[in-house]
């Protein structure tokens, strides 16, 4: 039961619900994001960097998950034989991105690489990098889930065009995310 | 009933059937119909289905599943069908 929360909540929750509660939850990281200054500046990716407007960072959270969601669904048309919905892809893909949640709240913990440097400061930067991998590591399988369940896509050819979908999310978030940084 | 065979896992055949009312008895090698060679909890899932009217959103509230997942388990009864009606 928590390894299906944990890892795969979409078989029970899809559709419409799960795009609420996703948004909801990406509105909620965004705003912590803003105070930790955490950047989710890619389909995967989460920096801690620059304080940036508040508006930034809820520009990185739609382009990061509207980007990846919008490919996924593509991949799905063209592989999958089921009739797949794009408010299934929406929904699972943005209640994918809940860790970011728990990685927004650890950039309050990243120390200033300027304040101060030696041990406290290593030991610190390395918990929270083994934590963010954790993370990342975390958000990865529950985006394939997501995938899986939204376009119906299991075993071998599933997990090959999950990659290759992902690869090509990255790849257009990084040059979304490229013009928006062009004005700072 | 049983769909397959416990030993070798082939395809199931009735060799004989019988009236219970007068003891006659038809013997021969009769292939099950498309639904029973199914497992039965696709046979299951099928019965749920046409009692839902065949809508996937009832199926999908009375099974406390989502959507797209009960629409992946029809899926992929429709392709196991379509994989025994190639064995033909």
């Amino acid at each position: 039961m928590i390894q299906e929360i944990l890892f795969n909540p979409f078989k029970k929750l899809a559709g419409s619900k799960a795009l609420g509660i996703g948004l909801a939850i990406l509105l909620v990281t965004a705003v912590i994001a803003g105070f930790s200054h955490c950047h989710f500046d890619g389909a995967l990716d989460a920096h801690m960097g620059a304080d940036l407007p508040a508006w930034v960072y809820y520009l990185e959270a739609l382009i990061a998950w509207g980007i990846t969601a919008l490919v996924f669904y593509l991949t799905g048309v063209i592989f999958s034989t089921s009739k797949i919905r794009l408010v299934d892809v929406l929904g699972t893909t943005a209640l994918a991105r809940y860790p970011f949640f728990f990685m927004a709240i650890l950039g309050f913990g990243m120390p200033e690489p300027t304040s101060s440097v030696g041990l406290p400061f290593a030991n610190t930067y390395i918990v929270i990098s083994l934590l963010s991998v954790l993370i990342a590591i975390w958000n990865i399988a529950l985006l394939y889930h997501a995938f899986s369940v939204s376009c119906n896509l299991k075993k071998s050819k599933g997990v090959k065009a999950f990659i290759v979908a992902l690869i090509v999310a990255e790849i257009i978030s990084k040059i979304a995310f490229y013009f928006l940084y062009l004005n700072f | 009933m049983p769909y397959c065979c416990p030993a070798c896992g082939s395809e199931m055949q009735v060799r004989s059937l019988g009236c219970p009312r007068c003891d006659t008895l038809v013997s021969g090698s009769f292939r099950l119909p498309e639904l029973l060679r199914l497992s039965p909890d696709d046979q299951q899932f099928i019965v749920d289905f046409v009692k839902c009217s065949g809508s996937l959103k009832i199926m999908a509230q009375q099974l406390k599943l989502s959507y797209p997942t009960v629409r992946n388990l029809l899926d992929d009864i429709i392709s196991r069908i379509k994989e025994n009606e190639n064995k033909k």
